[in-house]
């Protein structure tokens, strides 16, 4: 009897143990690597992140690395330079620097290697160097750009414009706290408007069409573009394009940047022994200021108030960001009193 | 269905269809039989006026020629053909009296005849032409498991009142997530495949948050019809189960009232006649006291709120004619996630069950034919977020018109009808999948269905069918369907077989168990979701005390939608098209004693999903196990009478359900231009082993222990005492796991209860 007992509670105290459960299987690969050799910058940058076996690491934590690039043409091998950055309260980056320009047609061996000799790694080339123009002219709306060289993958073409929001006191109800101006950058893609032509590629930037993507961007933020049929009140600041001519190995799956697909790991990568993807090209950027007749010729408003981009008047040389549901909680509260 | 759907082409043609067979069925099948008299009526208990299911009734010639049958879930019997003469009319029934009477039957007549039965002992014998018990742990016919309140009674439950989710748990082909969630998962099926019903009306979700209640107490349940699979054909829309729950109608001649408390709920029933013998009412009401009692004593978090109320009127309008009007309301809110959450997320879900409908029911009395009108408007809400600012909400609604015949001739009878519904969905879903239309979307669904069943001899009966449904601008789909048993001595085969559609989809995020929040939406494909189901049963009784049975079942399932495994921790994915296929089968024993009753089962199932991928960039993961398929499930009951106090034992085991691994973390940045990555924030990052559901979580199993007893007071009063322990040996049951933070949440720990309940 004492035995069946024994033997009861054995068992009894056998089936109630607890069962751990280790949901991290691990990785054989040290490190994800995201950045490209930039032909068109004085300093290279990369950055890694060490596979952890927790989602977000302590704030302030370490990385066990150290990140080489060897020059593959000349055999000159650099160590990069270490340089944290904490991005918010969850994500800090591990950058790697090195003050070099990437040559044309060099091939760059990349290395990311960890104090017990683990290395995730990544071999580019450089593609050749390329002929950039871009013809602004003071009196049109469009504006052509050719880039003429032997460019593998011409990439993240995008103009930006620097727009600025600033309505009159008469939008408002009155009394109500709006800033005075609000900006919004609105990034218009040309990827799929540029067309190959002999020795080359070639675009044109559309300001008027691009205006009514802009004037779209600054209602779907709720901000105030039409009065009574007037014209908008958004004042075109500044403008910048850019694109990157990369190498072969910037080539998606289907050809489309999908952050839903290329967020998979091993998706779209170039690295040896780890994941991510580093690649090699020349990153062009440029910016002007289009004068106030283009501007206007466009459809943007010409506000002499800002457009000498006063010191003294805040909002013209800082204009906040859009504060939206701010701005409309107080416009109806304003029109409930 | 057909006739407001008149001005769409299909709908003409449905319309038609339904029209010709309606004269057909209904006029045909009378007429062939004019010269034959026919005996109909409904058998009620004597003492409350109950309706009674599963009452033989049968003429005897008094030459040895035995002609009925068993009532039905409204206690209607109906004899047709009966050569003119003299007849002995008899209706047994376990714990009654049997009720005898003598008839003289003329040519052509159609004679109402209603019995009321008084308690009694009776015993069976050789009168019975069909089984005497209509349900039982081991009766399963082609799916079908017939389960009354007295079975509920039996599990082990926190509470002295029990409810029907607690016998489901006890199914070997039942899959519940624990004892929290309210998910319950059919044979390889999504707990939005189930159908779900309440004298007619739809509920979508049913299942409290706290695994151990539903809106279905034991009170109000008169039976509940539960098929894992092979359903007939009318029921239409639902492609994996029905779970059809009948109530009581209420005590017609006497008032009876309850009231009960435990740790987890307080509850009250009442029921008493409005108009004695006439109109009943029938009330119940529960409230969650789970932060008042439990969570002051058990050492674990039980952030949980529910409630549920039914009301049902019922009269008896003519002899021949019941009307009855039922409401259920149901509300939960909880949150699934751990208070130690790394992310300190406050997510709770919420949902809210609104169901509102009338039943006519009907025998004229110049045809052979007992008729059903169902009329009732539906309605879930559902939110998810914070509480007070939810981030995600979905409302599906749905207004039901439905009728239902059933023609007699003969063994055989007919059953057909049609119905219109008029579905709502509207969903906000932060983004959770992507690929999705999210907007009030409103439509028709409309549908028919034949479905005879035809006694061949020879204890054969086969019941083919066929449906037709037409949903919103998707084609008319047809779907046949046989559901075949065979009954032979001690030896009962069944089988069933068919095919099921269903437009509307439910989709929830599987990737976290914590987050049981489910939208409902138009299927992204045409034709729906689609399923084949096939079962075979065999069922022998060795001994009147002892029933075994096996049943093996197959279903193949297509255009299944599941969410897509992203590497973002943000909780957003896309949807996905899947098929998948399950099999298995239950082995059940069931023992019926003087001394003891008790069951044990045993089900094995597998089920494995394939995805089409949504772009060719995607990972093909092949063949894997989705999150609710547990291979093996096993479930042993002992219930017994010691000294007066009524002891009942229950063990539950089952295997470790699938999850997929991590094999770590980094961050991700998209590359798609001139990025700088020192100024460009990125992403965390999962990184799940590239084939999901390939790893396997701890076995689940738990022992419960309840006893109960019950004393009569002077006064009338009837008082019921419960003590109990859940977990008796403190299992510690794994709830979910948190991929991102490898935290886990485990189920309930060991928990006494004690509970009492007084009524009269």
């Amino acid at each position: 009897m004492r035995g069946s007992i024994a033997l009861l509670l054995l068992v009894t105290l056998t089936l109630g143990c607890e069962q751990n459960v280790d949901p991290i299987a691990g990785s054989d690969f040290p490190y994800t690597i995201w950045g490209f050799m930039n032909a068109g910058a004085d300093t290279q940058v990369v950055r890694v992140f060490p596979i952890r076996d927790e989602l977000i690491p302590e704030r302030g934590s370490e990385i066990d690395a150290r990140v080489f690039s060897t020059d593959l043409n000349t055999g000159e091998r650099r160590e990069w330079v270490y340089e944290r950055v904490q991005f918010d309260s969850l994500i800090e980056g591990h950058l790697f620097k090195a003050p070099f320009r990437a040559e044309h047609l060099h091939r760059y061996r990349l290395e990311v290697v960890r104090s017990d000799g683990e290395m995730s790694s990544s071999e580019v080339e450089v593609p050749s160097e390329v002929e950039f123009n871009i013809d602004i002219d003071e009196q049109s709306v469009v504006i052509p750009v050719e880039i003429r060289g032997d460019i593998p993958n011409l990439i993240g073409l995008r103009v930006t414009y620097h727009a600025v929001n600033i309505p009159p006191a008469s939008a408002w109800p009155p009394g109500t706290p709006v800033p005075g101006a609000v900006q919004l950058p609105v990034i218009i893609s040309y990827d799929h408007l540029v067309r190959q032509i002999d020795g080359g590629w070639r675009l044109e930037i559309n300001m008027t069409r691009d205006f009514e993507a802009v004037r779209s961007a600054y209602q779907n933020n709720c901000l105030v573009t039409d009065i009574d049929g007037s014209a908008p009140f958004i004042v075109l600041r500044r403008m910048d394009f850019s694109a990157l001519l990369a190498d072969g190995s910037w080539d998606p799956p289907g050809g489309i940047f999908d952050p839903n697909v290329l967020s998979v790991p091993g998706t779209f990568s170039n690295v040896e022994n780890g994941y991510g993807f580093f690649g090699a090209g020349q990153g062009i950027l440029h910016d002007w200021s289009p004068n106030l007749q283009v501007a206007e010729l466009a459809g943007y408003r010409a506000e002499q108030r800002c457009l000498g981009f006063a010191q003294d008047i805040p909002e013209c040389y800082d204009p906040p960001m859009p504060c939206l549901q701010d701005n409309i909680d107080d416009i109806w509260e304003e029109w409930l009193e | 269905m057909p006739l407001v759907c008149s001005t769409v082409g299909k709908g003409k043609t449905l319309l038609g269809w339904s029209i010709a067979f309606c004269l057909w069925a209904v006029m045909g099948v009378s007429v062939s039989w004019a010269q034959n008299a026919t005996i109909r009526g409904f058998v009620i208990a004597e003492e409350d006026g109950e309706s009674l299911q599963g009452v033989n009734v049968v003429l005897d010639d008094l030459r040895g020629n035995l002609e009925g049958g068993a009532t039905d879930g409204d206690g209607f019997y109906l004899i047709p053909g009966i050569t003119p003469g003299q007849y002995v009319l008899r209706a047994t029934f376990i714990g009654f009296a049997t009720y005898v009477d003598t008839l003289t039957l003329e040519p052509g007549a159609r004679l109402l005849r209603n019995i009321e039965m008084s308690s009694g002992s009776v015993e069976m014998d050789e009168i019975a032409v069909e089984a005497e018990r209509e349900s039982g742990a081991a009766r399963v016919t082609a799916g079908l498991q017939s389960v009354q309140a007295q079975d509920i009674e039996l599990v082990p439950a926190p509470d002295v009142s029990g409810d029907l989710v607690s016998y489901l748990s006890t199914m070997p082909s039942v899959v519940l997530m624990g004892d929290r969630g309210g998910q319950v998962f059919i044979r390889g099926g999504e707990p939005t495949q189930n159908m779900t019903m309440i004298d007619g009306m739809d509920v979508f979700q049913p299942f409290h948050v706290l695994g151990f209640y539903s809106a279905f107490p034991s009170e109000i349940v008169s039976r509940a019809d539960i098929y894992a699979g092979g359903f007939g054909n009318k029921y239409i829309g639902r492609i994996s189960s029905v779970i059809d729950v009948y109530t009581r109608n209420g005590n017609k001649r006497a008032l009876s009232a309850s009231a009960s408390m435990s740790p987890f709920t307080s509850a009250a029933h009442l029921e008493g006649p409005l108009l004695r013998d006439r109109i009943s009412i029938l009330g119940s009401a529960r409230v969650s006291t789970l932060d008042q009692f439990a969570s002051q004593y058990i050492d674990a978090p039980l952030p949980f709120k529910f409630n549920d109320f039914f009301g049902k009127i019922h009269a008896r309008v003519g002899r021949s004619t019941q009307v009855s009007v039922s409401a259920l309301s149901t509300y939960d809110r909880g949150t699934l996630i751990s208070e130690d959450d790394f992310f300190q997320r406050s997510d709770a879900i919420a949902w809210r069950n609104t169901a509102i409908g009338g039943r006519y029911l009907v025998a004229p009395a110049a045809l052979s034919v007992l008729g059903e009108v169902l009329v009732s408007y539906s309605r879930l809400d559902s939110e998810f977020g914070p509480p007070g600012d939810p981030t995600r909400t979905a409302v599906l609604e749905t207004v039901n018109t439905a009728v239902n015949m059933t023609n007699y001739v003969g063994n055989s009878e007919v059953n057909w009808g049609f119905f219109l519904k008029a579905p709502t969905t509207e969903a906000e879903l932060d983004g959770l999948f992507q690929n999705v239309q999210t907007k009030r979307f409103l439509t028709s669904h409309t549908g028919a269905y034949l479905e005879p069943e035809i006694y061949l001899r020879n204890g054969l009966y086969i019941r083919p069918g066929f449906s037709v449904q037409a949903f919103g601008t998707a084609d008319i789909s047809f779907e046949p369907r046989l559901r075949v048993r065979w009954e032979g001595g001690i030896h009962h085969l069944s089988g069933a077989a068919g095919i099921y559609r269903q437009h509307i989809l439910g989709v929830s995020d599987r990737r976290d168990a914590t987050n049981i929040f489910t939208a409902w939406l138009e299927t992204p494909v045409h034709e729906g979701m689609r399923a084949v189901h096939v079962l075979l049963g065999y069922r022998v009784e060795p001994a009147p005390w002892m029933e075994v049975s096996l049943e093996g079942f197959f279903k193949d399932m297509d255009n299944l939608f599941i969410g897509e495994w992203t590497a973002f921790p943000s909780f957003t994915t896309r949807l996905q098209q899947a098929f998948g296929q399950s099999a298995g089968f239950d082995l059940r024993l069931e023992l019926r004693r003087p001394a003891f009753y008790g069951f044990i089962n045993y089900g094995y199932s597998n089920t494995l999903y394939e995805v089409i991928p949504i772009s060719e960039a995607s990972i093909d993961p092949g063949k894997f196990r989705p999150p609710h398929d547990r291979h093996h499930q096993l479930n042993a009951l002992l219930a017994t009478n010691l000294y007066g106090f009524d002891v009942s034992v229950r063990w539950q085991f089952g295997s470790g359900l699938p999850y997929t691994r991590v094999e770590g973390f980094d961050g991700f940045i998209l590359m798609d231009g001139v990025v700088n990555v020192d100024e460009v924030r990125g992403f965390p990052r999962v990184i799940y082993e590239s084939i999901p559901y390939q790893a396997v979580l701890p076995a689940y199993h738990r022992l419960d222990i309840s006893v109960e007893r019950s004393f009569s007071s002077p006064g009338g009063l009837e008082v019921t005492t419960q003590v109990g322990l859940l977990n008796v040996y403190d299992r510690t049951n794994l709830f979910s796991l948190d991929l991102l933070t490898a935290q886990r949440s485990d189920q309930l720990p060991v928990i006494p209860v004690a509970g009492v309940k007084i009524g009269f």
